[in-house]
C-alpha cells in the first residue's frame, strides 16, 4: 500500500492558519504607534515615526489605574477561591459525612449557571447592601462563581492524591489543620496553580459584572476601562489601540513565561 | 449519581467520627455560604422577579404572573436572540472543537517539538486576551473605511459587503462567530492535545504496525481514546455559547436592529436600558433552562462506568 | 509667659476646632456629565468651589453610549449623583414618574430661569413643574466643506430636491456627499426628527409623540412612512457613504473633518469638535432644506436644550440648586461659548463676545427660524424611541420597507400608551 505524504500540505495549511492568528496582533502593534490621520490615510503602512506618546497618553489617561484595579480584584479573588474551593474539595474527596454527595452535586451545578441569570437580583442585592461601586461587591460574586469549576478540578486532583502520605502524617501526630497546611497544600501545588491560572484569566477579563456593578471611573477594571475608552476616543484609534496593547501585554507575557503551567492546567480539565 | 455512590463505597477507608464530620462541614461551609449568597439566593430572586413588571428606577413593582413569559415567547427579538445563540453554539462546536481536534492531532503527531511550542503559543495567545480587547481589535478589522478585511478582499478582487461586515444583518452574527473562533480554538486545541498526550503510545505503535494510515489512526485510535475529553470540550463550548456577551456588546451591541442580538445582550438591554427588570428576569429564567438542560444531557452522555465520577462530569 | 503660652495654645486649639467643624459641614456634590463637555464642567465647578468654600464638587464623566446605562444604574443606586446631565422630554420625565428627580420649580423662580432662552425650560416642564435646568441649546445642521463646494462649483441646496441633485453630482465625481455613521442608532433618529416635522406636520407629530390619539388613530398617518422614505431617497440618490449602519458617528465626523466627505449632518456640539481637529473656518453650515409638499411648517429647525437634573435622593439639595443657579449665570455661560463653542441659554452671555463665525451663523439662523421641533428620541417614550431607532437601521439596510417599519413603531406606541395609561 502506498502512502501519500500529506505532511507538506499540513505544514502549509498550518502556516496559513498561524499567519491569520498572528496578523491581528501585528496590526494592533503597528497601528498603536501611528497618528490618527496616518491611520485614515494609510492604514497598512508602517508608521512614519514611532509614536510612543500614544502609550504614555493612554497610561496616564487611565490604563495605569484600570490595571491596578484589575490586579487587585484578580489577586484577592483568586486567593479566596483557592482557599474556599480547596477546603471544600478536600472535604468532599477525603471524608464521609451525611449529605456529602448532595453538597457535591449542588456545588458543581453552579457551573451551568451563567452570571447573566443573576444579574438583576445581584445588582439589587448589592445596592441594598450599599456595596455597588466597591471592590468587595465585585470580588464576592467572582469568588462564588469561581467555586464550582475549582471544586470540580481540585476534587479530581485530591482523589488521585496518595492517601499513604496523609496516613503517615496522622501517625506522626499531625492534626487536620497541620496536615492541610504542611502536607496537602504543598503537594497540591500543580492542582492549585491550575485553578489559579484558570480563574485568574477569567476574572482578569471579566466584563459584564464590572459593567453593572461599577460606575465610578476610579474603580473600573481593565475590560470596562477599555470599553469606556472606546466610547471616549472612538475616532482616536491609535490611542485606543495603545490601551488595548497595554492591557494585553502583561497577561500575554505572563502566558509566554508560564506556558507549560498554562497547558498543564488545562490538561487537568480533560483528564 | 450512580458514579457518586460507587465512589462513596471506595473512599470508606476509615470510620469517620463525629468530630471529623464537624471538621468536614466546617471546611465546606465557606463555599456553601458564598454559593448561597451570590448564586442560590439571587437565582431564586430571578425566578420571583420574572413574575413582576418593574423598572430599575421605579419605586413599586406589579405582579403580572406568567405575563412576561407569554410576551417573551411571542417576542420576535427573543427568537432572533435564541437563534443567534444556537448559531454561535453550533459554529463553535463544529469549528472550535472540530478544528481544534484536527490541530491537536497535527501537533501531537505531526510536527517537531520546537516548532510545536512556538505554534502552540500563537494559537493559544488570544485566549488570554480579554474579549473586550479582542472585540475592539476586530471592530477595527471589520471597519468599512480603514479595516483590514475590506483591504484584503479588495486585494484579492473579492466583493466587500455593501452594508459593512458588522452592519449587514445577515453577516453580523457570523462575524462575531468568526472572532469567537479566532479567540477560543486554541483553547480547545490545548485541552484536546493534553488528552491526546495521555493516550498510551503503545496504542499508536500497534496501529502503525498494522499498517494504519495517519487518518485511520486519528479516527480509530485517537478519537475513541479521548472520547470523554471531547465531550468535556463540547460541554464547555456549549455552555460558553449561552454565556456570550462581551464580544457582541463590543462589536455590534446586538445590531443592526437586533440582528446580532443574543440572549445575554437582550437581557442586559431590557434590564439596564429599557427599564424592564421583570422581563429581563424572565429571559434569565429561560436562559438558565437551556444551560441546565444542556448539562443534564452531557452528564447522561458521559456516564461511562470505567472512569471516576468527577472527571466524567467536567 | 506661661499664661501667654496657655492662651495661645487655647486659641490654637479653638481655631483648629473651628476648622474641624467647618470641614465637617462641607458638603460634597457629585456631578455626572458626558465626556466631551467634562473639562468645561470641571472649570466651572472649581470657580463655584472658590466662591463657596463649604462645597466641594466631584465631576465624573462618561462616554455617550456608556452613560445611558450608567445613569439608570446610578440614579437607582443608594449613592446617586446629586446633579446629572439628562436629555429633555421623556428621558427626564421618566425619572420624574419614578420619583427619582427633584422638583426645581422653586429653585427656578429664585434663580430667574424664566429669562433663559425661550422654550428651553418648557422642555423640562411636566405638569406645570420644572424638573431640569437647561444649560445649552442644541440643534443640528449640515456642515459643508467650503473647499469641496468651491472646487466642484456646488451651491448650498435650498430644497430637498436640490439636496438630492447635489448628492448625485458630487457622487458622480467620486466624492462622498454626506458622511453618515449610524452604528449607534441616534444619528438616524435625528434625521427622522426633522423629516417627520417637515413631512408629517407639527400638529400630527405633537399628538402622536405624546400618545394622545385614540388607539386606532395612533401613528396611523401614512406621512410617517413617506418621511422614512425620504431618508431612503437620500440613500438611493447616493448621498451617504456605504455601510452606514456599521460606521460610528465619530468615524463619520472624522471622515468629514479629514476632508473626505463634502457634508455631514451634525449637532451644534460638533462645532467645537471641528475646531479642535484643525477644521476651524474651513466649513460652513446650512439648515436642513425645505421639503416640497411636506405638511409641516418648512421654516422649522431641530432644537432642544441639554440640561441638568437633581436627584430626589440627594443629601445636598441646597448646594445642588445653588450650583445650578450659578451654572445658569452669565459668567459660566459666556465661558461655555468661548471654550466649547456651544449655544448658551442665558441670552446675556453672548453680549460683547466675539463669536466663532459658524456659531454666529447658527445662532442667527436659529433666530430666524419660525419654530423648532424637539429631538424625536427625547419627545417619545423610551420604548418607542428604541423601536424607531431599530427600524431606521432596517430601512437603511433595505430589510424593511418604510410601511413595515411604521407598523412596528405603531405597535411600540400602543404598548407605551397602555403602560403610561394615557
Amino acid at each position: 500500500m502506498r502512502r501519500i505524504n500529506f505532511r507538506p500540505l499540513v505544514y502549509a495549511l498550518l502556516v496559513v492558519y498561524l499567519t491569520i492568528m498572528l496578523l491581528p496582533f501585528l496590526w494592533l502593534l503597528v497601528s498603536s504607534l501611528k497618528t490618527t490621520p496616518e491611520m485614515f490615510s494609510s492604514p497598512f503602512s508602517l508608521p512614519a515615526v514611532l509614536r510612543l506618546s500614544n502609550f504614555v497618553e493612554a497610561w496616564q489617561t487611565g490604563v495605569a489605574k484600570y490595571l491596578l484595579n484589575s490586579l487587585l480584584v484578580t489577586v484577592v479573588s483568586v486567593v479566596a477561591i483557592l482557599v474556599v474551593s480547596g477546603l471544600a474539595a478536600y472535604a468532599l474527596a477525603r471524608s464521609q459525612f451525611p449529605g456529602r454527595n448532595g453538597f457535591y452535586v449542588l456545588l458543581i451545578t453552579g457551573y451551568a449557571i451563567p452570571i447573566h441569570t443573576v444579574l438583576v437580583p445581584l445588582y439589587e442585592m448589592l445596592r441594598s447592601a450599599q456595596a455597588l461601586n466597591s471592590y468587595i461587591g465585585l470580588i464576592g460574586p467572582y469568588v462564588a462563581f469561581g467555586i464550582p469549576f475549582s471544586v470540580l478540578l481540585l476534587y479530581s486532583f485530591f482523589l488521585d492524591f496518595p492517601k499513604e502520605l496523609e496516613e503517615a502524617a496522622r501517625l506522626d501526630g499531625c492534626n487536620e489543620l497541620q496536615l492541610l497546611a504542611r502536607i496537602v497544600a504543598p503537594l497540591s501545588l500543580p492542582g492549585l496553580s491550575s485553578v489559579a491560572i484558570f480563574q485568574g484569566v477569567f476574572i482578569w477579563n471579566e466584563f459584564l459584572l464590572a459593567l453593572i456593578l461599577i460606575s465610578d471611573d476610579a474603580l473600573k477594571t481593565l475590560p470596562f476601562g477599555l470599553v469606556s475608552f472606546q466610547g471616549q476616543y472612538a475616532a482616536n484609534w491609535p490611542l485606543l489601540l495603545a490601551s488595548v496593547t497595554m492591557a494585553t501585554l502583561p497577561i500575554l507575557l505572563l502566558y509566554v513565561v508560564l506556558q507549560r503551567q498554562f497547558v498543564n492546567s488545562l490538561a487537568g480539565l480533560g483528564k | 449519581m450512580n458514579n457518586m455512590s460507587q465512589n462513596t463505597i471506595s473512599s470508606k477507608h476509615r470510620s469517620p467520627g463525629r468530630s471529623v464530620h464537624i471538621a468536614s462541614y466546617a471546611m465546606l461551609a465557606p463555599a456553601l455560604v458564598l454559593f448561597a449568597i451570590f448564586i442560590a439566593y439571587p437565582l431564586s430572586n430571578t425566578v420571583i422577579s420574572s413574575l413582576f413588571e418593574y423598572g430599575l428606577t421605579s419605586p413599586t413593582r406589579n405582579f403580572v404572573g406568567l405575563q412576561n413569559f407569554l410576551e417573551l415567547f411571542g417576542d420576535p427579538v427573543f427568537w432572533v436572540s435564541f437563534r443567534n445563540n444556537l448559531i454561535i453554539l453550533l459554529g463553535s462546536v463544529v469549528f472550535q472543537v472540530g478544528f481544534g481536534l484536527v490541530l491537536a492531532a497535527v501537533f501531537n503527531r505531526g510536527i517537531s517539538r520546537r516548532w510545536s511550542t512556538l505554534a502552540r503559543t500563537i494559537v493559544f495567545a488570544p485566549m488570554v486576551m480579554s474579549s473586550v480587547a479582542v472585540g475592539i481589535l476586530w471592530q477595527l478589522v471589520f471597519n468599512p473605511s480603514i479595516g483590514a478585511l475590506d483591504a484584503a478582499m479588495n486585494f484579492v478582487r473579492l466583493p466587500t459587503p455593501m452594508l459593512g461586515w458588522l452592519g449587514d444583518p445577515n453577516l453580523a452574527i457570523f462575524c462575531i462567530l468568526l472572532v469567537a473562533c479566532w479567540q477560543y480554538t486554541g483553547f480547545m486545541m490545548v485541552i484536546l492535545l493534553a488528552g491526546m498526550q495521555a493516550v498510551p503510545n503503545e496504542l499508536y505503535e500497534a496501529a502503525t504496525l498494522d499498517g494504519a494510515t495517519e487518518a485511520q489512526v486519528f479516527f480509530y485510535v485517537t478519537i475513541p481514546a479521548i472520547r470523554n475529553v471531547i465531550i468535556a470540550s463540547v460541554l464547555i463550548t456549549m455552555i460558553g455559547s449561552f454565556k456570550a456577551f462581551d464580544l457582541v456588546y463590543v462589536l455590534t451591541l446586538g445590531g443592526p436592529a437586533h440582528a446580532s442580538e443574543v440572549l445575554g445582550t437582550y437581557l442586559y438591554k431590557n434590564a439596564f436600558n429599557l427599564n424592564r427588570m421583570g422581563y429581563a428576569s424572565a429571559i434569565a429564567v429561560v436562559l438558565l433552562g437551556f444551560t441546565v438542560t444542556l448539562s443534564l444531557i452531557q452528564l447522561r452522555l458521559q456516564a461511562t462506568p470505567t472512569r471516576s465520577p468527577a472527571k466524567d462530569v467536567v | 509667659m506661661k499664661k501667654v503660652l496657655m492662651v495661645s495654645a487655647t486659641l490654637a486649639l479653638a481655631t483648629f476646632g473651628a476648622f474641624v467643624a467647618l470641614a465637617q459641614q462641607k458638603s460634597t456634590l457629585t456631578v455626572w456629565v458626558l465626556t466631551d463637555i467634562a473639562p468645561y464642567f470641571k472649570e466651572v465647578a472649581a470657580e463655584f468651589e472658590k466662591a463657596n468654600p463649604d462645597v466641594s464638587i466631584t465631576v465624573r464623566d462618561y462616554a455617550n453610549e456608556a452613560y445611558k446605562t450608567a445613569i439608570q444604574v446610578g440614579v437607582a443606586s443608594n449613592q446617586p449623583p446629586d446633579v446629572f446631565y439628562n436629555d429633555p422630554g421623556e428621558a427626564s420625565f421618566k425619572f420624574v414618574r419614578d420619583g427619582q428627580a427633584m422638583d426645581l420649580t422653586a429653585a427656578a423662580k429664585k434663580a430667574g430661569w424664566d429669562k433663559l432662552l425661550k422654550g428651553t425650560i418648557a422642555a423640562y416642564t411636566l405638569d406645570g413643574k420644572i424638573w431640569g435646568m437647561p444649560y445649552t441649546q442644541q440643534s443640528k445642521y449640515y456642515y459643508y466643506n467650503k473647499e469641496i463646494f468651491a472646487n466642484q462649483n456646488v451651491k448650498i441646496p435650498t430644497s430637498f430636491k436640490g439636496l438630492l441633485s447635489t448628492c448625485k453630482s458630487l457622487k458622480a465625481k467620486g466624492i462622498t456627499p454626506i458622511s453618515f455613521g449610524n452604528s449607534e442608532r441616534w444619528p438616524g433618529i435625528h434625521y427622522m426628527t426633522i423629516l417627520n416635522q417637515k413631512v408629517v406636520g407639527d400638529a400630527q407629530i405633537a399628538a402622536d409623540y405624546s400618545l394622545k390619539p385614540a388607539e386606532d388613530k395612533l401613528f396611523t398617518d401614512p406621512a410617517y412612512a413617506s418621511a422614512l422614505q425620504k431618508l431612503k431617497d437620500m440613500q438611493d440618490a447616493g448621498c451617504f457613504n456605504n455601510a452606514v449602519n456599521s460606521v460610528s458617528p465619530e468615524i463619520a465626523r472624522a471622515t468629514f473633518y479629514s476632508g473626505k466627505a463634502a457634508m455631514t449632518f451634525c449637532g451644534t456640539w460638533c462645532l467645537g469638535i471641528m475646531d479642535s481637529n484643525g477644521f476651524k473656518n474651513k466649513y460652513g453650515i446650512f439648515r436642513f432644506p425645505r421639503i416640497e409638499g411636506g405638511k409641516g411648517n418648512q421654516g422649522y429647525v431641530i432644537s432642544g436644550p441639554t440640561g441638568l437634573q437633581v436627584s430626589a435622593k440627594s443629601k445636598n439639595k441646597d448646594a445642588a440648586t445653588a450650583f445650578l443657579a450659578y451654572f445658569s449665570s452669565v459668567k459660566p455661560q459666556a465661558r461655555l461659548v468661548s471654550e466649547t463653542n456651544r449655544i448658551p441659554v442665558n441670552p446675556g452671555a453672548v453680549k460683547g463676545l466675539e463669536l466663532d463665525p459658524a456659531l454666529a451663523a447658527v445662532i442667527a439662523d436659529l433666530g430666524k427660524a419660525s419654530g423648532s421641533t424637539l429631538w424625536l428620541d427625547s419627545a417619545v417614550e423610551s420604548g418607542i424611541s428604541d423601536t424607531y431607532q431599530n427600524v431606521i437601521q432596517e430601512v437603511l439596510n433595505g430589510t424593511q420597507t418604510p410601511q413595515q417599519a411604521m407598523v412596528s413603531v405603531r405597535e411600540a406606541a400602543l404598548v407605551s400608551k397602555k403602560k403610561l395609561g394615557r
